[in-house]
C-alpha cells in the first residue's frame, strides 16, 4: 500500500502508512486508545458493544500533530507541507515518537473523559452493552474519504471479521463517521453485513426506561449538527429529541445554517490546510453564537475539538452533547 | 512533473491565502450569501413546482451527457437547416483557431459573460491576434478593467466594492464617478452603448442548446447579452457540448430551473437564437441580415468533456447548470471565493478542473474540499460533491498515469 504518486500530499502517506502499521491513521496502540475506559470495567464479551471509533482517544494525537505541521519553520506552514513532498516529513521529525511526546496530559485527560461520558449515560439507562477494549478497531472511514477504496474495503472486512468472531450482533456509536460506515459503506463493501447499528441517541430514545435529566438552572444551548449526522445519516431530530428530556434546558436554534442546513466546522481539512480550517471554525463559532445561547453541543470528536479550539478565549462554550447530558444527569 | 505539481500547489495555497486576509472577500461574500438565501426562498416559494422540475432536469441531463453525440450532430444539422454555421472543436486550441478564423483581425468584439470563453483565454487570445474585445457583463467588464480572473460564475466580481468600481471606472472613463451603485451602473451603460453600435462581432455562450431546433438559450438580466448577440452583424456562440438537451421543451424546463436556483422568479431575458436575423416581408422570399445579425456561428465544445462522461462518478459535474447556488454553501469558498478553485470553482468543480486544466490543478481543489456536502443540499440537479471527490482523490493516488491529460 505503498503511495508513489506525485500528487498525494504527505501528510496523507503518513496517515495510510500508519494505517498499515497500527490500523489506525496516527499509529496509536490499542492500550492508549482504551485508557479512557479504565475503571469502567466494561465487559469485553457482549451481543451489543458501545463502538467509539476510537476517535475522541485519537484526538489529543491529531492536535499535538496539527501544531506540529504548523510550527515546522520553513516548511511549517501547509504549502510546506504539501510541497514536502520529496523531502518526507518523517525527514522533519514528524513520527507517532516525536509527535506524541509533545502530547498535552490536560487535552488526553479531557478526550477520555468526553468518551466515558457516553458509557456512562447509557449506564445509567440501564443499556447493556461491552467494549472491545484494546482491540476495537478504527473505522477507516478516512481511507475512504482519501479515496483508498480498496484498502477501506480491506479494512471494512477486517473490522467485520473480528465483530463476528466476538458475536456482535449489535453496535451503539458515538460517532457519526463510524456510523456512516457501519450504515452505508459496509453494507457495500462487505458481503451478508448483517451488524446492526444504532446512533448513541437512537439507543437513548429507543431505550423505554427513561431517567429523569435536570438542570438546576435554567440554561440555554444550541446544537451543532455534525454534517455526516444531519445531511449523510439524515438524523437532526434525534439530537434535539433527547435534549428535549432535559427540564429546565431550552434549545436555541443556530439561525437557517441548522439541521441539513448546518454549516461544517472546519476539521476535515485540519490537517492539510490548518489555517483554512481554522478559519471556517472560527466562521462556525460565530453562527453558533448568533443563536443567543452561551454553550453550543454537538456530537462529533472532531467538530468538538475544531470548534473548541475556535471558541477559546471567546464567550461560547463549547461542549460534547455526552459531556452536557452527563452533567445534567449528575444535576450539575 | 513532481516540479510542476509543487507548483501548483504553491500557487493555489497563496493564492487561497491571499484571499483569505482580504477580509473584504468574506464581508462581500458573506452579504451576498444573506441575500441569495432570500431571494431563492421566495422564488421557490412562489413556484413550488420548482423543485420536482429540478428533478427531472437532473433525468434530462442524465439522458443528454449519455446521447451528446446524437444531440451534437442534431443540432449541427439544425443549425445549418437555419442558415447558422456550426463547428465542433475537440480541443482549447482547436475552439481558439476555429473563432479565431471566423473573428479575422481588427475587429471591435462585444462580448457576454462566458464560462466557456474563460476556460479557454478566449477574450486574451483574440486580443493578442489583433482585435479589440469589451467585456459587456457588468461584473466582467470591471474585472477587465481591474485584469482579474472571476471569483464567481455568475457573479464574478463579488469581491469588488462600490467604492473600488468607482476609482476603476473614473481612470477607465476620464472622470469622476461617486461610489453610488446607480451612477456607477449608469456609467457602465454609457461607456459600452456607442461599443455595441460600433462591434464588428458579438460573442456570447449559452445555458442551453436544444438538438431538435438547434436553438441556444440565453439567460440574462443585464439586457448586454441581448445587445451583444443582437446589435452587431455577426454573433459567435462559444458552447459546451453538456448544454446540449434533445428538444426544444428539455431546454426551457432547464432554463427555467436554471434561474430559479440562480435566485430569480424570472429574468429580466431569455433569448432563444435559432439562426441569423431574417425577413420574408417582401414577396415572401426569405432574405437574411435583417435587423439582427447576418451571420450566426455555434462552436461546440468538447475539451475533456466527452472524456469526463466516461466516468461514472465524475459525469455528475456534467449536469451542473451554473446557477452558482452551491458557492453560497461552500464553507471553503465563503473564505476565499474563487480561489478555492482554478476556473471552475469549488469540490464539484475540481472534475471539471481536471479535465479542462490538467490533473496537477485538480489536486489542490480537490485535497481542499471539507467533503461537507452542503453544496449537494442545495444543488437543483444533486451533483454529489462526496462522490466526486473520492473518485478524484483515488485517481489522484493511482490511476493518474491513465487519466487523459488534455
Amino acid at each position: 500500500m505503498s503511495l508513489k504518486s506525485p500528487y498525494v500530499p504527505k501528510v496523507i502517506s503518513i496517515m495510510v502508512d500508519n494505517m498499515r502499521r497500527s490500523n489506525n491513521p496516527l499509529g496509536i496502540s490499542g492500550d492508549k486508545l482504551s485508557l479512557w475506559a479504565k475503571g469502567l470495567d466494561l465487559p469485553k464479551k457482549e451481543e451489543c458493544l458501545l463502538y467509539t471509533g476510537c476517535e475522541y482517544q485519537l484526538l489529543p494525537y491529531v492536535l499535538t500533530l496539527v501544531n506540529q505541521i504548523k510550527r515546522m519553520g520553513p516548511f511549517g506552514y501547509e504549502g510546506g507541507v504539501l510541497l514536502s513532498m520529496a523531502m518526507g516529513l518523517r525527514k522533519l521529525g514528524l513520527d507517532a515518537t516525536s509527535t506524541f511526546a509533545s502530547l498535552t496530559a490536560k487535552d488526553e485527560e479531557y478526550y477520555n473523559d468526553v468518551a466515558r461520558t457516553y458509557a456512562r449515560i447509557l449506564r445509567r439507562h440501564g443499556i447493556r452493552f461491552g467494549y472491545l477494549g484494546e482491540e476495537e478497531p478504527y473505522s477507516g472511514a478516512l481511507l475512504y474519504e482519501f479515496g483508498l477504496i480498496d484498502e477501506f474495503a480491506e479494512h471494512a472486512r477486517k473490522v467485520v471479521k473480528l465483530f463476528r468472531e466476538r458475536n456482535v450482533r449489535k453496535v451503539i456509536v458515538t460517532s457519526p463517521h463510524a456510523l456512516e460506515a457501519f450504515r452505508v459503506l459496509y453494507p457495500q463493501f462487505v458481503e451478508g453485513f448483517d451488524i446492526e447499528a444504532l446512533h448513541f441517541t437512537e439507543a437513548l430514545l429507543s431505550h423505554k426506561q427513561t431517567i429523569p435529566m435536570e438542570l438546576k438552572e435554567p440554561m440555554e444551548v444550541t446544537f451543532h449538527d455534525p454534517c455526516h449526522l444531519a445531511r449523510t445519516l439524515n438524523m437532526s431530530e434525534q439530537p434535539r429529541e433527547a435534549l428535549s428530556r432535559v427540564k429546565n434546558l431550552t434549545l436555541k436554534e443556530v439561525p437557517y445554517a441548522n439541521k441539513r442546513w448546518t454549516t461544517c466546522c472546519g476539521a476535515p481539512i485540519e490537517t492539510l490546510l490548518p489555517t483554512i480550517s481554522e478559519s471556517v471554525a472560527a466562521r462556525r463559532v460565530e453562527e453558533l453564537a448568533s443563536s443567543g445561547a452561551n454553550t453550543a453541543l454537538t456530537m462529533c470528536a472532531f467538530c468538538l475539538a475544531n470548534l473548541r479550539k475556535a471558541a477559546s478565549g471567546g464567550k461560547l462554550r463549547v461542549m460534547d452533547f455526552a459531556e452536557f447530558l452527563d452533567r445534567s444527569l449528575e444535576g450539575e | 512533473m513532481t516540479e510542476r505539481i509543487a507548483d501548483a500547489y504553491r500557487e493555489n495555497y497563496e493564492e487561497m491565502m491571499k484571499a483569505l486576509r482580504n477580509e473584504r472577500i468574506a464581508t462581500a461574500i458573506r452579504r451576498a450569501t444573506i441575500a441569495y438565501r432570500q431571494n431563492v426562498s421566495n422564488a421557490l416559494a412562489k413556484f413550488p413546482h420548482t423543485v420536482d422540475l429540478a428533478n427531472e432536469v437532473r433525468k434530462i441531463k442524465e439522458r443528454s451527457i449519455q446521447c451528446w453525440e446524437t444531440s451534437l450532430k442534431e443540432a449541427m444539422d439544425n443549425i445549418a437547416d437555419n442558415k447558422g454555421h456550426a463547428y465542433f472543436a475537440k480541443t482549447a486550441s482547436d475552439a481558439r483557431r476555429l473563432v479565431a478564423e471566423i473573428v479575422g483581425t481588427k475587429k471591435m468584439i462585444v462580448k457576454a459573460k462566458s464560462l466557456t470563453g474563460e476556460e479557454i483565454h478566449l477574450r486574451q487570445h483574440l486580443e493578442a491576434s489583433g482585435n479589440k474585445v469589451w467585456e459587456t457583463d457588468l461584473g466582467e467588464l470591471i474585472l477587465q478593467l481591474r485584469d482579474e480572473e472571476p471569483m464567481h460564475i455568475l457573479s464574478p466580481a463579488i469581491h469588488v466594492p462600490k467604492e473600488d468600481v468607482a476609482e476603476l471606472f473614473s481612470k477607465a472613463m476620464g472622470k469622476q464617478i461617486p461610489p453610488d451603485i446607480g451612477v456607477e451602473v449608469a456609467a457602465a451603460r454609457e461607456f459600452l452603448r456607442q461599443r455595441y453600435v460600433e462591434a464588428d462581432i458579438g460573442m456570447s455562450s449559452a445555458n442551453v442548446v436544444s438538438a431538435d431546433t438547434g436553438a441556444i438559450f440565453i439567460i440574462e438580466n443585464e439586457g448586454n447579452a441581448r445587445l451583444a448577440t443582437g446589435f452587431p452583424p455577426v454573433h459567435v456562440a462559444l458552447v459546451g457540448i453538456e448544454k446540449l438537451v434533445p428538444t426544444l421543451s428539455d431546454g426551457f424546463k432547464t432554463a427555467e430551473v436554471t434561474w430559479r436556483y440562480a435566485q430569480y422568479a424570472v429574468p429580466s431575458y431569455l433569448s432563444m437564437i435559432g439562426g441569423p436575423s431574417k425577413t420574408g416581408d417582401i414577396e415572401k422570399t426569405t432574405t437574411y441580415g435583417a435587423h439582427g445579425p447576418r451571420e450566426l456561428h455555434v462552436v461546440f465544445l468538447d475539451n475533456g468533456r466527452s472524456e469526463m462522461a466516461k466516468d461514472e462518478a465524475l459525469r455528475e459535474a456534467l449536469y451542473c447548470l451554473r446557477c452558482g447556488g452551491c458557492m453560497y454553501e461552500c464553507p471553503v469558498f465563503s473564505q476565499v471565493g474563487g480561489k478555492f478553485g482554478y476556473k471552475y470553482f469549488i469540490g464539484y468543480g475540481a472534475a471539471w478542473i481536471a479535465y479542462v486544466a490538467g490533473l496537477e490543478r485538480a489536486a489542490p481543489v480537490a485535497y481542499t474540499c471539507l467533503r461537507c456536502g452542503r453544496c449537494v443540499e442545495r444543488c437543483p440537479v444533486k451533483i454529489d460533491t462526496g462522490k466526486i471527490i473520492c473518485r478524484l482523490r483515488s485517481l489522484l493516488l493511482r490511476d493518474y498515469e491513465e487519466f487523459p491529460q488534455s
